[in-house]
């Protein structure tokens, strides 16, 4: 597995590690199994997802400055208060309603994967466009933390996030962060034990009243969605893109594969790219 | 629905390097217009026309503090009302609730 430490590697990442020496830490995890809680990292390409997902981790996925980079979704596994954690690292996504290949991956595991927590990582630098995906997520889940990374960064451009009105104004745990440098990790860990234990609820954002009528439909094809798919989460999700003709949602509700990104995709190694592998 | 202002508009891919707008409308429907309003370009927003690529064909656009370069044929099908524009797009935190 190309995960394993690289012997000429050295240990002075270990030593730098934010999570070194903390008694939280059991081994470095890729043994997924058994786990209590799942959590999902989703966010905008180039957030710093997977800086996120190896400090939680303590493994080294490999982190570029580069939209796409994650082309699959990576996991491990952690400990936060003797819980053990399974942590799903999904490619960058700006929206669950869109059709690439690698958005369709986090969108099915955030929308039909059952995540406990789900950690949407946003830009600090770029809040605005970041929210969008936020609030889509706050649309269908109340189990959610909003990571704001790069605050350093933003700090350099002159740009103040108010980190406490937005968790306010959001009714989610929102933690401020600089995951290169290890800063808001603890406040991190703390948010997706909360959220994962129940003890933190977010509040949901339903989508906006859609009148009587739609509301009819919407029940129905609901309906039929659960009858053909038993047990599916996010129906209702899964309904309104039918009836606002979302092709690939369409396309996997007729020929049976809504979800299907699920399966297929798990990988235990950080996604390289497919070719070089060889 | 707004007849009356519509007089004002032009398209986003007529607007000169460094020009402003205001987004009124786009024309687009299905996953271009989703995608679109995904990466911010909704209406009400400022967007400022930055980089033209040297065939003039994408050019990138600030676009509430992020850039993104749109097609020729895209920026033919947003419709937005020239403006001043002074904040627009620049990394400074976007415009707060400008008005």
């Amino acid at each position: 597995m190309r995960l394993r430490r690289g012997s000429g590697d050295g240990d002075s990442g270990c030593q730098s590690c934010p999570m070194a020496g903390s008694a939280a830490v059991h081994r470095p995890g890729l043994s997924i199994e058994g786990c209590d809680y799942v959590v999902a990292l989703a966010g905008n390409p180039n957030t710093g997802k997977s800086t996120v997902f190896n400090a939680l981790t303590g493994l080294r996925q490999h982190v570029g400055n580069w939209p796409g980079k994650t082309v699959v979704r990576a996991e491990g596994a952690f400990r936060i208060d003797g819980k053990k954690f399974r942590i799903v690292d999904l490619p960058g996504a700006y929206s669950l309603l869109s059709n690439s290949s690698d958005e369709e991956v986090a969108r099915d595991f955030i929308l039909f994967g059952r995540p406990d927590v789900t950690v949407v990582v946003v830009d600090a630098t770029t809040m605005e466009r970041n929210l969008n995906l936020a609030l889509q997520v706050l649309e269908i889940t109340d189990r959610a933390v909003v990571a704001v990374n790069l605050m350093d960064e933003a700090e350099r451009k002159g740009i103040r996030v108010d980190t406490r009105a937005l968790g306010r104004d959001l009714g989610a745990p929102v933690v401020p962060m600089a995951a290169r440098s290890g800063l808001g990790l603890p406040e991190l860990r703390a948010a997706i034990l909360g959220v994962a234990s129940g003890t933190i609820q977010c509040r949901i954002h339903p989508a906006p009243d859609l009148g009587a009528e739609v509301e009819a439909s919407l029940a129905r094809l609901t309906e039929a969605v659960l009858a053909e798919y038993p047990g599916l989460p996010n129906a209702r999700w899964v309904a309104l893109r039918l009836l606002e003709g979302d092709p690939s949602v369409v396309r996997e509700a007729r020929n049976g594969t809504l979800g299907d990104g699920l399966h297929g995709h798990v990988v235990d190694e950080p996604a390289a790219a497919p070719t070089g592998a060889s | 629905m707004s007849a009356s202002e519509a007089e004002q508009t032009v398209l986003l891919s007529s607007l000169p390097r460094g020009g402003a707008g205001r987004i009124v409308r786009l024309l687009m429907g299905g996953p271009e217009r989703r995608r679109l309003l995904d990466l911010g370009f909704v209406p009400g927003t400022i967007v400022v026309s930055g980089f033209v690529s040297p065939l003039g064909d994408p050019t990138a656009y600030h676009v509430r503090g992020s850039m993104t370069s749109l097609r020729r044929s895209q920026a033919d099908q947003i419709e937005v009302e020239p403006c001043s524009g002074a904040d627009g797009g620049a990394p400074s935190g976007g415009p707060k609730d400008a008005a």
